[in-house]
């Protein structure tokens, strides 16, 4: 039983990325086992000011994907920071082994 | 004696025809296969409900409290595995068609729910904030 607990486990983190993972414009490679990175989500950046105020909101899947809830949303990061304006936005993403993965939107503004 | 030859070879074939369904379900209704093309958090083959964001071209637009929130759209899945196997799909969300209902002249930003379970049933409602 645990050879083919294990086989089913190799060949659905090996196939993991392509199937389970989340999207964005820009993605970081992505790690199997482990993986916490941040990227920009907003990529016009042309004259965007540099802002002290951030909020977060976020989102989770569980138990290799088999369940994802969250809010993750713009309106909820914002309102989460307080924000008046919003200027650029940027994501960090933490998977620990397919088991755990945390989406988070961070917003910038004013 | 060849039942027991066997066991190991059975076990194998049962390891990997689970581990291709949970990949071919993850396919399926996992992250490429979500209605949204710019922004999908990890996604889920058996149940997911996630908000996220529709649009990411902020530029200093206001939110927050600063916005009025339009009353969503949704547009509707259903797909009958059981009997025929075809699928269906209803209702539309338009940020144009909500916006103008909603009586928004300046569209800010926009977010999405999606919601589904097993690809079955699925809902998408697009929600738009503006002043």
């Amino acid at each position: 039983m645990h050879k083919s607990v294990l086989v089913a486990f190799a060949a659905i983190v090996m196939t993991a990325p392509g199937c389970i993972y989340y999207q964005a414009p820009v993605m970081p490679p992505p790690g199997l086992m482990f993986s916490s990175t941040s990227a920009p989500l907003d990529i016009d950046a042309e004259k965007t000011p540099v802002c002290a105020k951030v909020g977060e909101a976020s989102s989770s899947a569980f138990l290799l994907n088999m369940f994802a809830f969250g809010d993750c949303s713009i309106d909820t990061a914002a309102r989460n920071g307080g924000l008046q304006t919003i200027e650029h936005a940027d994501y960090h993403h933490l998977n620990i082994m397919f088991m755990y993965q945390r989406f988070t939107v961070r917003a910038y503004g004013n | 004696m060849a039942t027991e030859e066997r066991r190991p070879l059975r076990r194998w074939r049962l390891g990997g025809a689970v581990g291709s369904l949970a990949v071919l379900a993850g396919c399926a209704t996992g992250g490429r296969h979500a209605p949204i093309d710019s922004v999908i958090p990890p996604n889920a083959w058996v149940f997911a409900s996630f908000k996220a964001p529709l649009t990411i071209d902020f530029n200093g637009n206001p939110a927050g409290s600063a916005v009025k929130r339009v009353e969503e759209r949704q547009v509707h899945y259903f797909r009958d595995f059981l009997l025929t196997g075809l699928s269906f799909a209803w209702d539309s969300a338009t940020i144009e068609k909500i916006a103008r209902e909603g009586g928004i002249n300046r569209v800010s930003y926009a977010d999405y729910e999606y919601m589904h379970f097993l690809s079955i049933f699925a809902v998408t409602t697009i929600r738009v904030y503006g002043t």
